[in-house]
């Protein structure tokens, strides 16, 4: 695959991964089952949490230019949406559950558990991911 | 189970205390369970604990006003070291008997949910005080409703009893609602012996981790709330 072909793979993720995230927020709080202060900390927490990865992926694509990368990504670029997108899963599932729990009440959850959940995985799991979109978006095209 | 029941009846006999008051007929306070619900700065007891002064119609349990000669509480917290029962007239201590901590609650969250004073609101509810021994009707209204528990303490002549959350019955799925309240007795108004009620309506959607107190409350919370104070009100009036 094509380095810009990958580059392009991974910021559908993020962005698709966001939206996603969002709208599981935002569907706990239209269902009653969290009240507008969760709300505000959920949306806060989550656009921190893919900003961090979102920024690079804007600042590769507005900040190269015309220089757009070519070349075959080869394993690299296999390897670099396969981390993406288990980075994205470990988020979303527990964002997932969590709606599950919206529309079954005697499925037990709580906005703390998710933050807690969210700030610490998503933490501790970004080194799958910020070398890869360093190699990818931060890296100038040779 | 032998050896359980062995150590319960003897924990009973050795917590319980007896006490001569001029008859032959003796005077027993047993004190069922004490557990430990405090930090170190703050000690506060959880105990449960019956009476029985056969020959008195009335005694004073020291915050907790003048009850009958025989009675029961099954959840009381006190900061208090001990237990103090007094004639009801002369004041005259009759038997004090010390609280000794024998369990600490299991878990985490040791600390009962227990509102402070300030917390509560201004809007109360009021009603006439019905028996010489009304303590005994606060503390059988609450104990029905607040299996928890509640507190006590003297204010100013004022006995505040002030109870832990208990759910309130609403239709909706989606939230959870709670009720807690302070009943002040006595409580003066122009004429005759009165108390008032003071309560604390807060709810949470079902998976928010938060409670709410304020104006975001829903309507649905504050109306069963002002409900459930009503018929404590009235119940305390019987």
């Amino acid at each position: 695959m094509r380095r810009g072909n990958v580059r392009n793979v991974l910021g559908l993720t993020f962005i698709v991964g966001l939206t996603l995230a969002i709208c599981a927020v935002l569907i706990a709080y239209g269902r009653e089952t969290i009240s507008a202060k969760d709300l505000r900390v959920l949306l806060v927490l989550v656009l921190t949490t893919y900003g961090i990865h979102i920024g690079v992926i804007l600042g590769g694509y507005f900040g190269s230019g015309k220089s757009v990368p070519s070349g075959n990504a080869g394993f690299a670029g296999g390897l670099a949406i396969v981390l993406a997108i288990l980075w994205n899963l470990l988020v979303l599932t527990r964002l997932g559950l969590f709606v599950l729990a919206v529309f079954d009440p005697t499925r037990t959850d709580d906005v703390s558990d998710l933050s807690t959940y969210i700030e610490n995985v998503a933490i501790a799991s970004s080194f799958l991911v910020t070398g890869a979109l360093s190699f990818f978006f931060a890296r100038r095209a040779a | 189970m032998l050896d359980l029941l062995r150590c319960v009846l003897t924990a009973t006999l050795l917590l319980s205390a007896c006490g001569s008051t001029g008859s032959n007929r003796v005077s027993t306070v047993t004190l069922k369970r004490v557990v430990d619900r405090g930090t170190a700065a703050a000690p506060l007891h959880q105990i449960s604990f019956s009476w029985d002064f056969p020959d008195r119609q009335e005694v004073e349990i020291a915050g907790l006003g003048v009850v009958g000669g025989r009675g029961m509480i099954e959840s009381y917290f006190t900061p208090a070291k001990s237990l103090e029962f007094r004639d009801a007239v002369s004041r005259k201590v009759l038997l004090r008997r010390k609280i000794n901590a024998s369990g600490v609650a299991m878990g985490g969250g040791n600390e009962p949910d227990l509102p402070r004073e300030s917390e509560f609101p201004q809007p109360y509810r009021t009603g006439k005080v019905t028996s010489p021994t009304f303590a005994d009707q606060i503390i059988a209204v609450i104990q029905r409703y607040y299996p928890a528990g509640f507190v006590s303490n003297t204010s100013s002549g004022v006995i505040q009893y002030t109870t832990t959350y208990r759910s309130l019955n609403l239709n909706a799925m989606q939230f959870h609602a709670e009720v807690a309240i302070l009943i002040e007795q006595p409580y003066h108004e122009s004429s005759g012996n009165s108390f008032r009620v003071r309560f604390i309506i807060r709810d949470r959607p079902r998976l928010s981790s938060d409670w709410r107190y304020r104006d975001d409350r829903s309507s649905q919370a504050i109306l069963a709330g002002q409900a459930f104070v009503d018929t404590v009100v009235q119940e305390l009036q019987r």
